[in-house]
């Protein structure tokens, strides 16, 4: 066969082949389109996003627990508790840094702020003994009030509140008493001014209101 | 709380040392807060804190003198921590210790007279609070102490009383008699600071304070 020859033949083939691919493609179209109105979906429908992958959380908790956070009455006398969702965790570290990161935020109610919202926590550390040991930075000497009072309200808004039976991690150790340290070191009389924090401060019900519920009581 | 070791109290009065047997005197002491660069807090008008204490102490320790001797921590405008002051007490064979401050609070509204005794335990060095027969002994001589200068000063001045609340604070700090701090009053509330820094006040407030610790030392506590 000359090549001159060969060329139609060559079409025919080409032809042939391209036929049948649209065939085929057609019926693969079809068959997708009553597929998808069997299933009651528009085959002619925009296509919809692709739905977002649930984001996985760095670190774990979904469980809330509610707690008292304990704040200053709106008359500065006493400390009221203000009931909070707190992450919780099988640490009772963690949860403890919990609540006193949403204490350090301030109530939601009318109730007073004892911590100003510039002080931070530099680090926090459960002993084997239930001491909690919670490092303030030193934003507390500068901007916190110090009075005997206002002094005695932080104190026992922190460490009522932080040993709460409610923050024990599961299988972890309960806080019975907490120790202050203001920038890693023990507080001078920068701050408080006139509370003596040398040693660990246990949780006092003098500082509370007596409640409806009994939560709390005035010594 | 961390310790906090006052004497059963109060100590017996001070003879005096002459041939005539004069009757024994009560030292009193008188602690004006803050001083010198450490100011302490101040109200919306700008009073500050040591002036305040300076000035009402001095005006209790006029009131008192007649009939006790009086320590005053300091007289003049200048720092002084509180180991000293605790220190300045004891060496004065102090009977009684008042240390006197204003209250300051978050709170514009807050006000009032609130006073603050000594726990009845020690703290050990584990960090164990432990009552103890002495520091028991020590505290309710604080508590009478503080109700009689509560019910003066309400008396004196018709300001709110908050109450006797228990509290390690620093100033109780190895002082061997019975001790109180006093909140005179809120520098924060605008009202309560311009009655603090008020003359005929501040008369008002050291008579109470005079007036309550006659009545504990006649009480024979």
């Amino acid at each position: 066969m000359s090549d001159h020859g060969k060329t139609p033949f060559l079409k025919k083939v080409f032809f042939a082949m391209w036929a049948m691919f649209t065939l085929v493609l057609l019926f693969s179209v079809v068959l997708l389109a009553s597929e998808l109105v069997r299933l009651g979906r528009n085959p002619l429908a925009l296509p919809e996003a692709l739905p977002e992958l649930p984001k996985t959380p760095d670190t774990a908790p979904a469980e809330t627990r509610e707690v008292p956070l304990y704040f200053a009455s709106p008359d500065g006398r006493l400390l009221v508790g203000e009931t909070r969702p707190i992450a919780y965790t099988g640490r009772t570290v963690e949860n403890c840094r919990n609540a006193l990161g949403a204490l350090i935020g301030g109530p939601i109610t009318a109730l007073q702020r004892v911590i100003p919202q510039s002080v931070g926590i530099r680090g926090m550390y459960l002993l084997d003994t239930g001491e909690l040991i919670v490092d303030f930075t030193t934003a507390l000497q500068t901007d916190a009030r110090k009075s005997a009072s206002e002094e005695s309200l932080f104190v026992y808004s922190v460490v009522n509140t932080l040993a709460q039976p409610g923050l024990k991690g599961e299988k972890d150790i309960a806080v019975r008493s907490v120790r202050f340290l203001v920038g890693g070191l023990p507080p001078d009389e920068t701050y408080p001014s006139h509370l003596d924090l040398s040693g660990p401060v246990t949780p006092d019900p003098q500082w509370m209101l007596a409640t409806e519920g009994g939560q709390s009581n005035h010594a | 709380m961390s310790p906090s070791s006052t004497s059963a109290a109060p100590p017996a009065p001070a003879a005096q040392p002459s041939s005539v047997e004069p009757a024994p005197r009560w030292v009193v002491v008188l602690d004006a807060g803050h001083g010198g660069d450490n100011a302490g807090e101040s109200g919306p008008a700008g009073t500050l804190e040591k002036n305040v204490t300076l000035s009402v102490a001095a005006k209790a320790a006029a009131l008192l003198e007649g009939s006790c001797q009086v320590v005053m921590t300091r007289t003049e405008d200048k720092s002084l921590g509180a180991t000293a002051r605790a220190s300045a007490a004891n060496s004065g064979r102090g009977s009684v210790f008042v240390s006197i401050h204003t209250g300051s609070s978050a709170s514009p509204t807050a006000n009032g007279i609130q006073i603050f005794v000594p726990s009845d335990t020690i703290t050990t060095p584990a960090g164990r609070s432990i009552p103890t027969a002495s520091a028991r002994a020590g505290a309710d001589a604080s508590k009478a102490l503080a109700q009689q200068l509560a019910k003066a000063l309400a008396q004196s001045t018709s300001a709110t009383s908050r109450g006797v609340h228990t509290v390690a604070c620093r100033v109780f700090q190895g002082l061997n008699m019975p001790g109180v701090l006093v909140e005179i009053g809120f520098i924060s509330n605008a009202t309560e600071e311009s009655l603090l820094a008020d003359d005929g006040y501040q008369g008002k407030i050291a008579a109470g304070i005079a007036s309550g610790v006659q009545a504990f030392l006649a009480s024979g506590n």
